[in-house]
């Protein structure tokens, strides 16, 4: 028994006869959690014989295609594979998601987990740790909806099995039909706009996404798609004020956060960059996962802040942005830029030659050799630093320019610096007139 | 009604997962898992609790005392005294480890199944329904989008 519920009420009979005629895979490592999930949808009258379950993503997949089983209730990553290669296995044996499910089961339920179900459209999330009520409770609501449904939400799921097996044509007729049963309709309008803009009609799907959206603010998927397009279409105007929505309705994803910002910034909404400014100060100890959001985060309004030339807010946000950048590329390419803009890469250099470069990607090299030479008067270290750049293949339009404008500093033999160019147009062809305009500069052209 | 995203943004947006973290004191061993990052809490029972931890951290029928720690004031150093109550412990239980299973797919963990042998239940079932309120918000954020129906 559970304080939930309570199988001998007569009023969950539906649920119960439901749940005996229905197979469930589960799918975590461990058969301690197994055997937990297990013994809670034997209460909710699984019958044992229908749960199968599987240790890993490759058995799992295996009795997807070879038992077909309803429900799904699979671990989100194993092995660093997600598990969203299950559902879409799933939805691929499964295209009528009436008499079928899938929940996925997260160690860390963060803002970006839910997005992802949400996204997906699943049927539920579970939050590790396990218990009792809670999975009682998850799957109870989670299936009631699919018990007794609408002639609406049958012909709603009929048509979304036509959509998934990707049979435009007839699932946009069954949508139309669906949306007549229902005065709120918003998930075949959604629909009906999603297979519209496969055809590239951009302005009817934007139609019927606003109508989704009438019908029902709430819904995520409509929600999502309209952002997307408002910014394709750089009605950035359009997409704050529906993003403004989306974070006042759901968690936002920590992902989303840069993008969040680059609208900020479009819009001219100063207040928002002070503010998330402020925030990304108060953040102690992030996961790996978040730092690299913040990084790129952080790295767009430190570029921000160097066009408005506001020096120490940009330098603050960028050493952070270093700080958390580990090593990837884009970003720093981003700082280092930024660093430039601000005639500050002396700050950036003394970050470089703290770090050991050596696990990172062979690109910030590069990085490193361009805060060099923007920052250091020594013709000799940068030279050496250009040639061993070289000399490890690590090839860049800068480190060239860079070293023959330092060898000529250094008055060296002519005949090194028109091999330097001309094994710079050789492998920069696009290049030339660059370096023409150096050699003139010096009087060697 | 907010007007700008970021208001709409807290440190929340950025925390990795909601809950408790767990320190363990091996009674039976004399050892102490004092790194709450190494233990992974995978099940709460009425009577007992599954946990994920370092292999080799305890053995069958092994006392543990379990020490609950708000992450949100977690100790920059974790300290447990060899015996007796650890002060900055939010809750602390006494287990018995009923079963042990290796963790095929990440190296070097196990799952420990225990059941209480000395606990607080009222404490307890608070701590139960803080989880269950974090699932039923989970849920909610799911589900309500869906509600406009119900409500037309």
């Amino acid at each position: 028994m559970n304080d939930y519920f309570d199988p001998t009420d007569k009023t969950n009979k539906a649920i119960l006869d439901f749940f005996v005629g229905k197979t469930w895979l589960l799918v975590n490592s461990s058969s301690l959690i197994r055997h937990s999930i297990k013994k809670t949808l034997s209460q909710l009258g699984a019958k044992t014989t229908h749960l199968l379950d599987a240790k890993n993503f490759a058995e799992a997949l295996e009795i997807i295609e070879t038992k077909k089983p309803n429900f799904v209730i699979s671990h989100s990553t194993i092995n660093d594979d997600s598990a969203i290669l299950l559902y879409e296995a799933h939805l691929n044996v499964f295209s009528n998601r009436l008499q079928s499910g899938f929940f996925v089961s997260s160690d860390e339920i963060s803002q970006s987990e839910v997005a992802w179900a949400l996204d997906y459209e699943m049927d539920g999330i579970i939050a590790m740790p396990l218990n009792g009520t809670s999975m009682f409770s998850t799957f109870v609501k989670a299936v009631e909806r699919k018990v007794n449904p609408s002639p609406y939400l049958l012909k709603l799921e009929e048509a979304r099995a036509k959509y998934l097996e990707s049979n435009f044509a007839e699932a946009m007729n069954l949508f139309q039909e669906a949306s007549k049963l229902d005065k709120n309709p918003f998930e075949s309008f959604c629909y009906m706009g999603i297979i519209l803009l496969k055809n590239d009609q951009v302005s009817e799907a934007i139609i019927l996404f606003e109508e989704s959206i009438t019908c029902n603010p709430q819904y995520f998927k409509a929600l999502k798609k309209l952002s997307e397009i408002y910014v394709q279409e750089k009605n950035y105007k359009k997409a704050y004020d529906l993003n403004l929505l989306m974070a006042q309705k759901y968690p936002t994803s920590p992902e989303r956060i840069p993008d969040l910002i680059r609208l900020s910034i479009i819009n001219k909404k100063y207040e928002d960059i002070t503010n998330y400014f402020k925030l990304f100060q108060t953040i102690n100890n992030p996961n790996l996962k978040i730092q690299k959001c913040l990084s790129a985060a952080l790295a767009i309004l430190g570029k921000y802040f160097a066009s408005v030339h506001d020096t120490e807010k940009g330098v603050e946000a960028l050493l952070s942005a270093f700080q958390f950048s580990n090593g990837k590329y884009e970003i720093l390419k981003s700082i280092t830029q930024s660093f430039h803009e601000l005639k500050k890469s002396e700050i950036l250099l003394d970050l470089f030659e703290k770090k050991d470069l050596s696990g990172w990607a062979k690109e910030v090299q590069i990085l490193y050799f361009q805060a060099l030479n923007d920052a250091s008067a020594d013709d000799n270290k940068v030279i050496q630093c250009g040639e061993k750049l070289l000399k490890n293949n690590i090839k860049d339009i800068s480190i060239y320019k860079g070293l023959v404008e330092r060898s000529i500093n250094l008055k060296r033999e002519s005949r090194y610096i028109e091999n330097l160019v001309l094994e710079a147009n050789r492998t920069f062809p696009d290049t030339i007139a660059d370096f023409e305009i150096i050699l003139k500069k010096h009087g060697l052209a | 009604m907010t007007k700008l995203i970021s208001e709409c943004i807290s440190s929340d947006t950025f925390n990795s997962g909601f809950g408790y973290k767990i320190v363990v004191r091996n009674e039976t061993s004399r050892t102490q898992i004092d790194k709450p990052e190494l233990i992974a809490i995978k099940e709460l029972k009425e009577n007992g609790i599954i946990l994920e931890m370092p292999s080799n951290s305890c053995q069958k029928s092994h006392n543990l005392s379990l020490f609950f720690l708000n992450p949100e004031t977690l100790p920059a150093k974790i300290k447990i005294p060899d015996t007796g109550r650890y002060k900055e412990a939010v809750m602390e239980v006494i287990t018995k480890v009923e079963h042990i299973e290796v963790n095929e797919n990440k190296k070097n963990t196990i799952y420990v199944e225990m059941t209480f042998s000395q606990i607080d239940i009222k404490r307890w079932k608070k701590i139960m329904e803080l989880y269950h309120a974090n699932q039923e918000k989970i849920d909610g954020m799911l589900l309500n989008q869906f509600r406009r129906r119900e409500e037309g």
